[in-house]
Order: structure tokens, then C-alpha cells, then sequence
């Protein structure tokens, strides 16, 4: 599972800072809002997470047991696209509408769902106890990164004409967030097959967020 | 020699402080945070003995794994009391962070010289100098520019600064693990790694306004 692991992360490597290349590029060349900066940064917090995790199972040899400051690095990530959703856009975008009301309590079920794949991951035995604690920590980001990725994709049309063109992105930061979980999953449960598609999906997943959200803010009329 | 961090202390921080009576307004800023990353260095190097004994863990992952955060949170503490306090520019922040860093790594290059004075060399001293104190000046960097939002986007900045404390500390120990690893190769990786990082700030700072200017125009 080692080497599988160090193939993994040498390949997001090179996926996520292929994304945040293109987002800094994007953040000199034309003027980009605060929102765009912010998942930029959050990109490349997940680049030097997944370069961690190579530099420290060629120094090590192996995965460390217990506490390492590279588990410290998705609550980064995860922090910043939360950050991204809920203090710069969501009072943009909810504006207590009755639409909006019902899908704030729907947008409860992604992380509902990924709370119980959480549960799964923290009660598993062979875990140290600080490990647990830290996963907890980065799956709460999670969830509540995907709660308003999840609203912000399923929010009415009615009065958030200017927020379509995101719906395409806030798929694509769940599907990154979703598949981080399962990522976390089966390398707890060594299922190496369902570890390697994870690790592919979130590759493709790293390289097309940016543009796709480019694409989105560029239509932005606000 | 027990107290040799301390005697070096003073013979850094005395001929600075004489100093500080006669520089203008920013001269003196700059001078005062290296003067508090010097501080936080002496202070990191008593509290990491101390947890270095309390902690049952190696060297090795105790400079890999605990002293990156130990030093990080540290180092920031000053940099966030100036962003609180005084309302301030962005670039302003970012500078005095910037000195806060330097005013570490040359304390801590210090402290390390002393320790292993009968081994050191020229290029030891190269990449104490532009490898490990750019490193320390690139951590601090990055906390400033959080820094630099905490009176302009409050709902942004607590989230902001746990995500880039995170993210530094990565860093640190990235830079850490490579330093001490067996391979030479490795060795030489980490020692370019902070100078990489540095020249790709360099150089998008550098467009970013040569780009603005020519919009500007």
C-alpha cells in the first residue's frame, strides 16, 4: 500500500499544482475577486499536502504512525473552500427566500452522508488516538465545505440568476470533498483497486476545478 | 556552555537596540520585528527543550513532526498583535513579518553555530544562510498575508489563519524531513526548496505589478 500510496501522491502532485499554476496565472493576468483567489489558495494547500505525504514516505519509508504535521494540511484545504463558500459568497447568495429555505435543510444530506463514512473511518481500531482526532478535525472542514457546496448547487434560480454559471464548479468542490473521504476510506481499509479510481477521480478532479470555476467567474456580471 | 544561547542573545540585541534611537519611523518598524523574531527564537529554543524532554519521542521526530508547529505558532504571535493593534497596509504587514522570520533564522543559525562549532564549514554556512533563513522568512511571509485581511474581512480571516498556520507548518516540516534525510540527493532537494519557493515569490510579486503597471497605463 506504501508504494501504491507514493505513485498516488506523486501523481495529485503533479495534478494539483497543474490546477494552482493555472489559478495564479489567472489571479496575475486578469484582476480575479477575493472567491477566486481564496480556492486558488485552497488548491494549493492541497499541492503541498499531497507533496508532504511524497517527502515523507521517501524519507521515511513509510506512512508515520500516529501524529504528522501532514494531516494538519487538508484542514487547510478544506478550511479555505469553506471559507470560500460561506464568507464570501453565501450572504451574496441566500437571501432567506422560501426556495432557498428548503434547499438550506436539504443541503444537510451530503454532510449527513459523509459524517457516517467519517464514523467509519475514526472507529476503526488500528487508528491512533491522535490520528482520530485529527481526521475528525479535517472531516468537520469537509463537511462543511460540502454543505454549502450542496446548497450552492441545488439553491433556486429565482434571484440567484448570477450564480449559475457556478453550479458546474460547486459540483466539481463536492465530488473533490466526497472523494477525499473515500479516499480516506479504503487507504484505512487497504482496498487498493478502489483506493487507485479515488486517487484517479481526485487527479481529474484537481486539474479541472480551476478552469471550470474561470469559466464561471468570468460570467459573472456582479 | 549552558547559557551560550543567552550570551548571543545579548550580543545581537544590544548593538540593535542602540540603533532603534535613530532610525525614521519605517527603518525602525523593520528593526523592532527582527528584533521580536529574535526574541521568539531564544523563547522557541527553551520551550522545545522542554517538550523535547516532556514528549517520548526521537530527535528526528521531534524536528520533523512537533517542532514545526511549536516554532510557527511562535513566530506568528507577533505578526498577529501587529495586525490587531495597528491598522495597517497590506504590504506593510507582509514586510514586517517578513523581518519577524529573518529575525529568527538569524538567531536560530546562531544558536545552531555554537552548538556545532568544531564541524562547521563555508557550506554549512551557505545553506544555514540562504536555505533554512529563507525558509523561516517564506513561513512568516505567508502568515502575513493572512494577517493582512484581519480588519478588512473578519468572516474570512479565522478560517483564513487556522488554514495558513496549517499550511506553514506543512512546510516547516516538508523542509525539515528533507534536511535530515539519509540521501544526499534528498539533502540537496530540501536545501533548494526554500530558495525555489523564494524566487517563484520574487518573480510573481515582480509580474504582479509590472502587469498593474501596464494596465495602468
Amino acid at each position: 500500500m506504501d508504494s501504491l500510496s507514493l505513485y498516488s501522491n506523486i501523481s495529485l502532485v503533479v495534478g494539483f499544482f497543474a490546477g494552482f499554476a493555472y489559478g495564479v496565472r489567472k489571479c496575475l493576468t486578469t484582476r480575479k475577486m477575493l472567491y477566486f483567489q481564496m480556492i486558488t489558495a485552497a488548491i494549493g494547500c492541497a499541492a503541498v499536502t499531497r507533496l508532504y505525504n511524497v517527502v515523507s514516505l521517501i524519507c521515511v519509508g513509510e506512512y508515520v504512525d500516529g501524529f504528522n504535521v501532514g494531516l494538519l494540511g487538508p484542514i487547510s484545504c478544506f478550511s479555505l473552500l469553506f471559507c470560500a463558500e460561506f464568507g464570501a459568497l453565501d450572504s451574496l447568495v441566500d437571501k432567506n427566500l422560501k426556495n432557498n429555505k428548503r434547499a438550506t435543510i436539504i443541503a444537510c444530506i451530503v454532510p449527513a452522508c459523509l459524517a457516517v463514512l467519517s464514523a467509519i473511518i475514526i472507529h476503526t481500531d488500528s487508528v491512533d488516538k491522535i490520528y482520530r482526532i485529527l481526521i475528525f478535525f479535517t472531516l468537520l472542514t469537509i463537511c462543511a465545505a460540502s454543505y454549502f457546496n450542496f446548497k450552492h448547487l441545488i439553491l433556486s434560480k429565482e434571484g440567484n440568476e448570477f450564480f449559475e454559471p457556478l453550479r458546474l464548479y460547486n459540483t466539481f468542490a463536492l465530488l473533490l470533498e466526497v472523494f477525499y473521504v473515500l479516499d480516506l476510506l479504503f487507504m484505512t481499509y487497504n482496498m487498493e483497486v478502489a483506493y487507485i479510481i479515488t486517487n484517479v477521480a481526485v487527479l481529474i478532479v484537481a486539474v479541472l476545478i480551476l478552469p471550470v470555476l474561470d469559466k464561471g467567474v468570468g460570467k459573472w456580471t456582479i | 556552555m549552558d547559557n551560550m544561547s543567552y550570551i548571543l542573545f545579548i550580543c545581537v540585541v544590544g548593538p540593535l537596540l542602540s540603533l532603534l534611537l535613530f532610525m525614521e519611523r519605517k527603518g525602525r518598524t523593520a528593526v523592532e520585528f527582527i528584533l521580536c523574531g529574535i526574541v521568539c527564537c531564544l523563547f522557541i529554543s527553551e520551550v522545545n527543550g522542554l517538550l523535547l524532554n516532556s514528549f517520548n519521542c526521537s530527535t528526528y521526530y521531534f524536528t520533523t513532526s512537533i517542532a514545526p508547529i511549536t516554532e510557527e505558532i511562535i513566530k506568528a504571535f507577533p505578526i498577529f498583535c501587529y495586525g490587531f493593534i495597528c491598522r495597517l497596509k497590506p504590504k506593510e504587514i507582509i514586510a514586517a513579518s517578513f523581518c519577524v522570520g529573518i529575525g529568527f533564522a538569524v538567531m536560530e543559525n546562531l544558536i545552531v553555530l555554537s552548538q556545532n562549532f568544531e564541524s562547521v564549514n563555508i557550506f554549512w554556512a551557505v545553506i544555514r544562510g540562504f536555505s533554512s533563513g529563507l525558509m523561516h522568512g517564506i513561513c512568516s511571509i505567508i502568515a502575513g498575508c493572512c494577517v493582512s485581511f484581519i480588519h478588512k474581512k473578519k468572516k474570512l480571516f479565522v478560517c483564513g489563519s487556522i488554514a495558513t498556520m496549517n499550511i506553514v507548518m506543512v512546510y516547516h516540516s516538508m523542509f525539515n524531513y528533507l534536511v535530515q534525510a539519509q540521501n544526499t540527493i534528498i539533502n540537496y532537494v530540501g536545501f533548494f526548496l526554500p530558495i525555489l519557493t523564494y524566487t517563484i515569490f520574487v518573480i510573481v510579486l515582480f509580474r504582479g505589478k509590472k502587469l498593474k503597471e501596464l494596465v495602468k497605463r
